[in-house]
C-alpha cells in the first residue's frame, strides 16, 4: 500500500518531535550530568 | 587626571541607590547575565567620561564582606579578583545611604581594608535632609583619607559631579586598617595570615587582612572557595587565634564589629548632625499599618485575595477572544486542507493542544504583572517581614518567605532562591514544601475546571464564587506548605538558628517599563518554553490516541448503540488501552482513563494537562470542532453509566490532586541538583503524591455522597 502525502508529512512530524523530546528529556540531561558540574552553594566555578 | 580606561565597581548595601547610579552612568550600554553557574545577576556596562570609555560593574548589594549570603560572597570574590573573567576593579565607588550613615560605613571601611582605590559616594542626601540629617563630606574625607562626594542619584546633575570626580581621581589606594584593631585581635590576625593564609592559600595580598578577620569571626571555612589543601591544619590555627581573643575576655565573633563601629562613630560624630527632630516619613506612616502585627497579616491576605480575583475576572474577555480564535482557526484549517491524516493531526493535535494552553496567557500575564508591582512598590519585602514570626513558629525561616512567594510563579526559581537560607535544615524544609505553592503552571488547570464547574455566583457583593475558589486553591497550597513544614520541624532536629535581618526599602511607584518588560518576558517564556513541549506532546499523543485504527465492521459488531465511532476508536487506541489499565487505581478519586492519561502527560509540565484533554476530546468528537474544551468537559457522558463524567466532586478532587501532587519533572531535577542527592527528590515525590491521593480520595468520596 503506498503512503499518501498527508500521512507521510504527519509521520515526518512525529519523527521530528520524537527526536526533540529525546534530546530535551534524555540526551541533554545525560550530557549535563557527564560534564560533572554540580553548582551548589559552595561551588568553586569561575 | 584620569585618561586611561578603568574598570569601576559599584559596591554598597542593598537599597542605597547603587543600581540607579549604575543606570545613569551606563544608560542603555549595559548587559545583564548571571554569574557562571549561580543565579546572582551580573550587571556590566560602559560609560564615557571625558572621552574615555570605562567599564562599570554593579556588584550585588552586601552588608558586609564577612558574607552571610551568596550575593555578599560574589561581591567579596569579585573585589579581590577571584573570577577569571572579571578583572580586579581599578576603582571602587562605595555607595552609602546618607540617612543611615554609620551602618553603611561598616562595609565601606571593609572595602577600604582591601586597599583598592575608592570614592565614597554619600547618596540619598535628599532623604537624609528630609530626616533632618546634615552631613559634612569634607570632614569624613579628611578622617578616612579618601574622596567623599555627597549626591542624590535622582538628580542627573549630581551624577555629572560624580563623573567629574572619577575623571580627576588619582588612583591611590587608601591605607588599610585605619580603624586599628586592638593588640590581641591584631596578633590573632597575624597568626592566621602568617601560619595559614600565606603558606597554604592563594588569597591575594590585599585581601589577607579581611580574610583573616572573616576566618576569626566565622571560626570555620564556611563556604570557603579556595583550594585549602590542609584544611585540618587551618582549622587548628583559626581555633588558636580565636582562643587568643577569648583568653583576653573578647568574643571572636564580635571583636571586629565593635572596633570597627567605634571607629565609624568617631568619624561621623563630627561630620553628621541631626538638625531637626526626627519626623516620620510617608514610608514609616504606611509601615505602621502594613507591618502592624495584627493588621499586617490581614492586609497580606487581602492583597492576595484581590490579586487572584482580579486575575480571574480581568483576564476573561481576553481568554474568550483567544478561545474563539483557536476554535475558528481549527475550523478554517479543517476546511482548507483536504481530508486526511495531516488535517486531523493539525486540527485535533497541534491546534487543539496549543490552543488549550495559549488561552491562559492573559492570566499568566496578569499574575506576573501583579507580582512585579508588589516587588516594585516594596510590598514584597513587607510580606516577608509580616510573615516572619509565623514562619518561624511553623518551622520555616523569615528568609523562606521570598522563595515561597516566588513559588507562586514557578517552584524552580523559588527552590534556587532558597540558597540564601544558611541553615541547612531551614533550607531543606523550605525546598520540600515549596512545590505546594500554586505555581503558574497550575493556573490553566484551575481556571478550566473552575470556569466549567463552579457557578459565577456573587459573594459578599463584589467577589464571585469562582474568584473565591481560585483564591481558596492558592490558600490551600499555602496551608499545606505550612502544615508540612510544621510536621517536618518535628522530624528534623533543630540546628543553629540564624537571625532574619532584612532592610525594608522605601515605598515607591514601580518602574512601569520594568514591570511591563518583565511581564512580557514571562509571557514569552511561557509560550516558547511550555509551548514547545505542549505541541510535541500533543503530536505524540495524537498518534497514540489515533492508532491502531479500528475497522467499521469491528465497530458495528462490538460498540454499544450509544457510542460514536470516534469514541470507540479512542477507547481502543494505544492511549485508550493504557488509560484503561491505570483507570482502576484512579477511579476512587473520580477520575476516568482520559484524566489518567492527562495526569501522566502533565508530568512533563503541569499545563500539558489542558492540552492533553483538548487533544483527546477533539479526537473523540471527530469533525465537530466548534465546542470549547469547557463545553466538552461539561457535556462528556460516560457511555457505560449514561451519567456525566465530570461532577463538581470530580472537579474539586482533580484540583486538589493538582494542588498537592508532585507533577513536575523539572522540579524533581532541580531539587536533585540543589540537594546533591536523589534522597530528597524521591522523598518529595512520594510524600506529595501519597498526600494528593488521600486528599483527593476524601474530597471525591465526601463530595459525591453529599
Amino acid at each position: 500500500m503506498g503512503l499518501d502525502f498527508q500521512t507521510g508529512v504527519a509521520f515526518g512530524m512525529l519523527a521530528i518531535v520524537l527526536v526533540y523530546l529525546a534530546n530535551r528529556f534524555v540526551i541533554s540531561p545525560i550530557k549535563r550530568k557527564s560534564s560533572n558540574h554540580d553548582c551548589g552553594p559552595d561551588c568553586n566555578c569561575s | 587626571m584620569n585618561n586611561n580606561p578603568l574598570t569601576i565597581a559599584l559596591v554598597g548595601n542593598p537599597n542605597t541607590g547603587k543600581s540607579t547610579i549604575f543606570n545613569v552612568l551606563t544608560g542603555l550600554r549595559q548587559k545583564i547575565a548571571n554569574y557562571p553557574g549561580i543565579t546572582v545577576e551580573r550587571k556590566v556596562g560602559t560609560t564615557i567620561i571625558g572621552g574615555v570609555l570605562h567599564k562599570v560593574i554593579d556588584l550585588p548589594g552586601a552588608y558586609s564582606l564577612n558574607y552571610k549570603k551568596l550575593d555578599e560572597r560574589i561581591t567579596y570574590e569579585a573585589l579581590i579578583g577571584s573570577y577569571e573573567h572579571e578583572e580586579v576593579p581599578d576603582l571602587v565607588l562605595v555607595v552609602v545611604d546618607s540617612s543611615n550613615l554609620d551602618r553603611n560605613l561598616y562595609l565601606a571601611t571593609q572595602v577600604m581594608d582591601l586597599n583598592i582605590p575608592m570614592i565614597l559616594v554619600l547618596n540619598m542626601t535628599d532623604v537624609a535632609e528630609d530626616r533632618g540629617i546634615t552631613i559634612n563630606p569634607e570632614t569624613i574625607s579628611e578622617t578616612l583619607g579618601i574622596p567623599v562626594l555627597a549626591i542624590s542619584a535622582k538628580n542627573k546633575s549630581d551624577v555629572e559631579l560624580l563623573k567629574d570626580e572619577i575623571q580627576k581621581f588619582e588612583l591611590e589606594a587608601p591605607r588599610p586598617l585605619k580603624w586599628v584593631p586592638d593588640e590581641t585581635l591584631f596578633d590573632a590576625m597575624k597568626l592566621v595570615i602568617d601560619d595559614w593564609i600565606i603558606p597554604y592559600t592563594n588569597i591575594p595580598e590585599n585581601a589577607r587582612y579581611i580574610e583573616a578577620l572573616r576566618l576569626i569571626s566565622e571560626g570555620e571555612f564556611i563556604g570557603a572557595f579556595y583550594t585549602f589543601e590542609e584544611a585540618e591544619k587551618g582549622k587548628k590555627i583559626i581555633a588558636k587565634a580565636r582562643g587568643m581573643i577569648e583568653q583576653q575576655g573578647g568574643n571572636p565573633m564580635a571583636v571586629e564589629v565593635l572596633r570597627r563601629y567605634n571607629f565609624i562613630g568617631e568619624c561621623t560624630s563630627g561630620a553628621s548632625k541631626q538638625t531637626k527632630q526626627f519626623e516620620k516619613t510617608l514610608t514609616d506612616k504606611i509601615d505602621s499599618v502594613v507591618t502592624h502585627k495584627v493588621a499586617g497579616p490581614f492586609i497580606f491576605v487581602a492583597v492576595l485575595l484581590f490579586m487572584f480575583q482580579a486575575i480571574f475576572s480581568w483576564a476573561t474577555p481576553f481568554m474568550d477572544m483567544i478561545d474563539l480564535l483557536f476554535v475558528e482557526g481549527g475550523a478554517w484549517v479543517s476546511n482548507a486542507l483536504p481530508k486526511g491524516m495531516l488535517n486531523d493531526l493539525l486540527v485535533d493535535g497541534v491546534i487543539a493542544g496549543l490552543g488549550g494552553v495559549v488561552i491562559f496567557l492573559p492570566q499568566i500575564l496578569f499574575l506576573f504583572f501583579f507580582i512585579y508591582i508588589l516587588e516594585g512598590t516594596g510590598y514584597m519585602a513587607r510580606a516577608a517581614f509580616v510573615m516572619d514570626g509565623f514562619m518561624t513558629k511553623v518551622g520555616l525561616h523569615g528568609r523562606s518567605v521570598v522563595p515561597l512567594m516566588s513559588g507562586f510563579a514557578c517552584a524552580i526559581p523559588g527552590i534556587m532562591a532558597a540558597r540564601t537560607i544558611e541553615n541547612w535544615r531551614d533550607r531543606i524544609i523550605t525546598i520540600m514544601v515549596l512545590p505546594f505553592m500554586a505555581c503558574s503552571a497550575r493556573l490553566p488547570v484551575y481556571a478550566l475546571l473552575i470556569a466549567a464547574f463552579i457557578p459565577p455566583t456573587t459573594v459578599l457583593g463584589v467577589l464571585t464564587l469562582q474568584g473565591v475558589t481560585f483564591f481558596g486553591l492558592y490558600f490551600f497550597g499555602i496551608f499545606m506548605a505550612v502544615l508540612a513544614a510544621a510536621v517536618m520541624k518535628k522530624i528534623f532536629p533543630s540546628g543553629k538558628q540564624t537571625p532574619f535581618i532584612m532592610e525594608l526599602p522605601s515605598y515607591k511607584m514601580p518602574k512601569w517599563s520594568v514591570v511591563f518588560q518583565n511581564t512580557a518576558e514571562r509571557g514569552k517564556v511561557f509560550i516558547t518554553e511550555a509551548g514547545k513541549i505542549i505541541v510535541a506532546i500533543s503530536i505524540v499523543l495524537w498518534f497514540l490516541a489515533s492508532f491502531p485504527k479500528v475497522g467499521n465492521e469491528e465497530f458495528v459488531s462490538e460498540a454499544s448503540s450509544e457510542e460514536s465511532f470516534e469514541s470507540y476508536q479512542l477507547r481502543h487506541s494505544y492511549a485508550g488501552k493504557f488509560g484503561q489499565i491505570i483507570e482502576p487505581s484512579i477511579e476512587p478519586l473520580g477520575f476516568d482513563w482520559k484524566i489518567g492519561i492527562a495526569l501522566l502527560t502533565s508530568f512533563a509540565a503541569r499545563e500539558v494537562m489542558v492540552g492533553t484533554l483538548n487533544t483527546i476530546y477533539s479526537i473523540e468528537e471527530g469533525d465537530e470542532v466548534n465546542e470549547t474544551l469547557k463545553e466538552k468537559l461539561i457535556n462528556d457522558i460516560n457511555p457505560e453509566t449514561g451519567k456525566p463524567v465530570y461532577s463538581v466532586a470530580t472537579a474539586i478532587s482533580l484540583m486538589i490532586f493538582f494542588a498537592l501532587a508532585m507533577q513536575c519533572m523539572s522540579t524533581i531535577a532541580i531539587v536533585r541538583r540543589e540537594t546533591n542527592s536523589w534522597k530528597w527528590p524521591i522523598a518529595m515525590f512520594t510524600y506529595m503524591t501519597v498526600l494528593a491521593y488521600i486528599c483527593s480520595f476524601i474530597a471525591f468520596q465526601v463530595g459525591s455522597n453529599w
